[in-house]
Formats: C-alpha cells, structure tokens, sequence
C-alpha cells in the first residue's frame, strides 16, 4: 500500500481537535477524492497525513501513517518524505518563494541534483511547456493567480514522486487549465502514481476518482456522491437590460505601468446587472477591475462611475480587513454602513461560532465570505468582484448567490471577474477578454464553451 | 547618459563583487560603526558605502532613504530626552537644543546612515536569488540560513505592494488612508505583520515539503576584480580611521 493512515486524533492543540478516526488506504494507481465543506478539516488532514501538522505547526497528530514506507510522524521519515510525495497547497502564492518563475522551478531542479546551468535550461523549457514562456523572470506577484496555479503545478512534478496530494487544485483556474490539471491526474493514475484530492468541486475529478471520501464533523465518510454538488448543464436563459441607468461606463486602454493589456477596451455596467469578465489566466480580467474600481489608473482613457456607493473586493481577502476579531470586523460594518449587527450575524450562521477569532484564522472559504459580507454592506449601489467564488464550498455558495440575486433584484450592479460557469449562467451579460481584446458576448454560448472545455462530464 | 549612469552600467555590466564580499563589508562597516564615537570616523566610514549605493543603485534606495529620514525624528527626540546637556546652541520658544544632543543626534546619524549604506549595498545590488546562491554556494551557509535571509529580502517589494492594497482598502471602508495616530498605524502594520507572517509560515512549510533542505552549500570562493576593489576600500577606511 502506497498510502495509509489511521490517525485516531488530529488538531492544532488539545482544544481544537478537528479530525478523528480517520482511516484512508491507497495503491499505486489509485485516485482519492476528499470532499467537505469550507472549514471542515480538509487542508488539516492533507497536513496530518504529510506530517507537517505535527513537526512544523506543533499540532497533534496520534495514530500511525505510512507514505511509501516513511512514517511522516516521525521526524527521521519526515525529512526523507521530498522524493517520496509532492503537495500542491490551497494557495499557490503561499507556496511559492522565490522572486521570478525561472528561479522557483531551478532552485527545485537542483534540490534533486541537477547542476546550476542545466536546471536553469529545464527549467525553461518546463516554463514553455506550461505556456509561461515570455514570464520567465516576470515577478510571481505579476502573474495572474491562475499562472501562479500552473507554476506551482509545474512544481510538484519536479522529481516525479509516486504519491501526489493536491489541496484544492481547481481553484481560481480558467476551464482550459482545468482541462490541464485533469490531463495530468489521469497522466499519473497511468502512470501507476497515487493521487489525493481534497476538493469541494467534486464534479471536476468524480469520473477519475476511484474513491469518493467525505469529510464531515471531523470523520471521514464513506463513498457517496452528494447530490446537491454534482452541476446539472442547466437551462440557460438570456436577459436584457438596455433600459436600465447606466451606472459605469469606461472606454479606453488598460494595462500597468503605461503597458496596456487590453485597447480600446468599452465596457458599460447598468442598474440591476450582474456581469461577470471572463477570459483565460493572465488575460487582464483583475487589471481590468481594479482600473473600473480606480485602484489603478487607465492607461487610457477615464473611468466614469455615477455612484459613490461602490466597493471592490480583491482576489486576496486577508486585505480588506482592518479589525483583530471577526466581531470587531462586523461591529465595524455596522458603525460604517448603518446596518443592523443582528442582520450581519444572521446573515452567515457560523459567524456567531467565530467571533472571537482572527479573521485571518478563518479557513479560506470563510474568510472569502466574510470579504464578500464587507463587499456586500459597503457597496450598496456598485459591488466588484474578483473571483469571488474561490474557495466556496456548494453551501457557501448558495450563501453567496443568493445574496447576489437579492442585491441584483433591488438594482444593485455586480461586476465579477470569474472562471466560474455557474456564475457566468446566473450573469445579466458577459464580457470576454482574450488577445489583448474585450468583448461582449452571449453568456449562454460562453458557459457552454466553458463547461465544455473542462473536460468534465456532467449528469 | 550621465557619467554616474554610464559608471553604473559598467560596474554592473563588468562584474558585481561576490556576494560574500559585500556580506563581510556590510558586517565589518556596521561592527565598526556600533563601536566608533569619533564624528570623522564615522563620515570616513559612511561616505564611501553611501557614494556606491547611490551610484550603483540610486533608483531602488528612495525608500531606503525615506525610511531613514522618518528614523531621524526618533533619533532626535531620543537625542533631547537623554543628552539634553552643555550650552545651548538654539532655543525655540522653551525648548532648548543643548550642545550635546546635537552630538548624540550627529553621532547616531551618522551610525545609521553608515549601517543603512553598507546593508543597501548588499540587500539592494543583488536579487534574493543571487543572494541565496551566494550564501550557499560562495560562503557554504546552510539552507536554513540561506534562504530566510533571501525570502526576508523579497518580502519588501511585496509588502509594499500590499501596503498599497491595504490603504485603498481601508479608503473603501472609510477608515484614515493617512496613519495619524498609533491605532490606525497599527492597525496597517498589523495587517501587514499578519498577511506577510502567513506568507512566510506556508513558504517556509513549502520549502520543508519540496525538500530544499537537501541542498548541499559548497564554499566556491573565487577573487575577482571588483571584490579586490571593495576590500580595497573597506582596507583604506580602515586606515583612515586609525590614521586620524
């Protein structure tokens, strides 16, 4: 068995123990899939079973785990795990360490004994493989979060190893990534390599999986499929809005540094629309909201907003917040917005089990419902998206949505920026951004083009 | 092209000093300025860093300097709470500036300029990469040391970045974009300590799992021409100090 673990107990400490009897076994060959909602210890037992929970963030990890023979959870087995394993993290900018591409994928090529030069080479032409080309020795901080994605995966395949983990993979990818990621798990499951994937979006690895696993209340469920995650190709229907105010208007370039990335860019928002921007990774989705949200200046061109109630919120939410505890975060809402606290509160019902915490503590999926809770009170008339469903489990989701639709419904704008399929359908009109281009296109043709290019089979 | 650009692009297209060069000049100019008190030997071992940054690599050291700038005020403060003693020099309204805070205000200015002009040098001429390799694999520190020191490096431009996102941010939610008060500063840095302590948590977790620790340094120290030319000068400051 090339994996198998039987962890009796696993937490931060003795207060927070989030995982217990967990068995997971898996040969060669083999793909896991682990599902759970946001929060419910999916990247915990990723960090049980690779030993970091217990040597690097102290936690407690009791039970026995044998990763190609190596017992991570002693510290001798645990140094020799590179080689053995690689570990694709939730999040690709926090795996990342060194300044430019180049550097990051031939300083990993020489941990494994390739000579200076001949991994700078290799590393270049893993970096053209994966389209990264011309962004060599482009800062990582640069790159779009879905290039940061192919980097890190590009990453982890370094050396080969036998066993892959993946922590919430699919996340912030465009659909022809998407396609990518699968192409490699099926790669490695022919290739005899073990595969685990801890995913909410079970839909985009349920053919390839062997096993379906469940994480709920800290115990791993047996195989099931949960009905209400699986994504039906819905009914798409076509809306119009030509009527309504027009609440943002822009025409012009976009781009950083006087550099445009998209010319004569048009783009019109109007009352009581949701629009979502799509486009590949890198293609100017996030430049383009943050310059209609003024965080960067057109290149050229003016940005014309006829509201002052506006909000952007980033792909990042560990930015937008200002207070130490999640209560402080929603006291100051209410102080700034003049909303009810009870209605924040009530708004997300685990809020009132996290109060007390740092917001930065929250799993990754909250903290982005809480940016959104921000997003959502301060920007009653115009609200900015950036990949607003990272990391939001189908309930989360519904949360979200939901939202949306009741904001939409009362002539609030919404302008997303998404790779989303689920979002595009729910969208009033879409934008798409490819070449160095944006255009208006039917959202109907582009959700089908994005579903279908995925590569996922749907019911 | 400016004669300073047109030296800045040979020293930098010839040959930079080894990255060990500059480490021990950065260690040697800041033990010597912790230990001198003499105002001429603090100019003779400020001046030489200082002309070098700003030839070498004036576009990268505004913040640097600026950082620096904002520390005087503390030093200043420090410097009238605690040597306020001798004659007056100025008086303006009921404060008096006596002789020997202007001393100590001198002296600790000119220690921080000389530590701040050997440490840009070495943290500024380099990328963290080159940094990480010097370290490695001209000096032979270990991975473990090595590696935070050029992560450290890179986190700068990548806290200032946030920095910017944090205030326009905080301009959304209506909160102070100018830090008036020691709340709202920390409540910046707080955020920044947060995001940036997170960051450098996980990259350190990702180093540990994608087995960098397996790294071997090796001590491959060769001269060259512009390393000769940087202990020359480490050498003649020296002198000059022990001279007057």
């Amino acid at each position: 068995m090339k994996l198998e673990a039987e962890i009796t107990r696993a937490g931060y400490d003795e207060k927070t123990i989030l995982l217990s009897n967990i068995n997971v076994k898996a040969d060669e060959g083999r793909v896991i899939l682990i599902a759970g909602s946001s929060g419910s210890g999916k990247t915990t037992l990723l960090l049980s079973l690779t030993g970091v929970l217990k040597h690097l963030l102290n936690g407690i990890v009791d039970g026995s785990i044998s990763i190609n023979g190596l017992n991570p959870l002693i510290l001798e087995d645990f140094e020799k795990l590179p080689g053995n394993i690689s570990v694709l993290m939730q999040d690709p900018e926090r795996q990342l360490i060194f300044p430019t591409p180049l550097d990051e994928l031939s300083t990993s090529l020489e941990a494994i004994g390739y000579p200076h030069v001949e991994a700078l080479k290799q590393a270049s032409i893993i970096l053209s493989e994966i389209g990264l080309s011309n962004k060599v020795n482009i800062h990582v901080e640069d790159l779009s979060s879905g290039e940061r994605r192919k980097l890190t995966l590009a990453l982890i395949q370094v050396g080969d190893p036998p066993i892959y983990m993946l922590d919430e993979p699919s996340a912030n990818l465009d659909p022809q990534t998407v396609a990518l990621l699968r192409d490699n798990v099926k790669n490695w499951k022919k290739n005899g390599k073990t595969v685990l994937i801890v995913e909410h979006k079970i839909h985009y690895f349920r053919d390839l999986a062997d096993e379906i696993y469940v994480l709920r209340g800290g115990k791993l469920g047996e195989f099931f499929v949960i009905n209400d995650m699986l994504v039906n190709l819905p009914e798409c229907k076509s809306t119009s809005s030509s009527e309504r105010k027009v609440v943002l208007e822009f025409e012009g370039y976009i781009g950083y540094n006087d550099t445009p990335i998209v010319r004569n860019a048009e783009f019109k928002a109007r009352r009581g629309e949701l629009i979502s921007i799509v486009g590949p990774n890198g293609s100017g989705k996030t430049t383009l909201l943050k310059t209609l949200a003024g965080f960067l200046k057109p290149v050229d061109g003016e940005v014309k907003i006829f509201t002052k109630k506006y909000f952007y919120a980033p792909q990042n939410p560990d930015l937008v917040f200002v207070h130490r505890t999640v209560r402080k975060e929603l006291e100051s809402i209410a102080r700034k917005t003049g909303r009810p606290l009870h209605e924040l509160t009530f708004m997300y019902p685990w809020f009132t089990k996290m109060l007390d915490k740092s917001p930065y503590q929250l799993s990754h999926g909250q903290r982005r419902l809480l940016e959104l809770l921000i997003a959502f009170a301060h920007g009653e008339d115009l609200i900015l998206l950036d990949e607003p469903t990272t990391g939001l489990d189908a309930q989360l989701y519904e949360y979200f949505i939901k939202e949306v639709r009741t904001r939409v419904s009362k002539g609030s704008t919404v302008i997303v920026a998404t790779h989303d399929p689920r979002l595009v359908l729910e969208s009033s009109r879409v934008y798409i951004i490819e070449s160095g281009k944006i255009k208006e296109d039917d959202k109907c043709r582009v959700a089908e083009s994005m579903f279908k290019s995925m590569g996922v089979i749907y019911e | 092209m400016s004669p300073s650009q047109c030296l800045n692009q040979w020293v930098l297209s010839t040959s930079k000093p080894k990255v060990a060069t500059l480490l021990v000049y950065a260690i040697a100019s800041s033990g010597l300025a912790f230990v001198l008190r003499d105002l001429m030997d603090l100019l003779i071992l400020a001046i030489p860093p200082l002309i070098l940054s700003i030839v070498l690599i004036r576009g990268r050291l505004k913040w640097l300097m600026l950082a620096y700038l904002i520390g005087l005020i503390g030093v200043f403060v420090n410097a009238l709470f605690f040597s306020n003693t001798g004659s007056t020099v100025v008086s303006i309204g009921s404060l008096e500036i006596r002789e020997k805070a202007l001393e100590s205000f001198t002296i600790v200015s000119l220690r921080l300029l000389a530590i701040a002009a050997s440490g840009a040098l070495f943290a500024l001429l380099y990328s963290p990469v080159e940094i990480y390799r010097g370290l490695l694999y001209e000096i032979g520190a270990p991975v473990s040391i090595a590696l935070p020191i050029a992560f450290a490096l890179r986190l700068m431009p990548v806290i200032r970045r946030d920095f910017v996102e944090v205030v326009f941010q905080r301009k959304q939610r209506k909160y102070r974009t100018i830090l008036l008060n020691p709340v709202h500063f920390s409540s910046v840095v707080g955020a920044l300590f947060t995001i940036n302590y997170e960051r450098a948590k996980w990259s350190g977790i990702s180093a540990e799992i994608r087995g960098l620790r397996r790294i071997k340094p090796t001590r491959n120290f060769r001269v060259g021409l512009t390393d000769v030319f940087m202990l020359m000068i480490l050498l003649s400051q020296i002198v000059l100090i022990i001279a007057t």
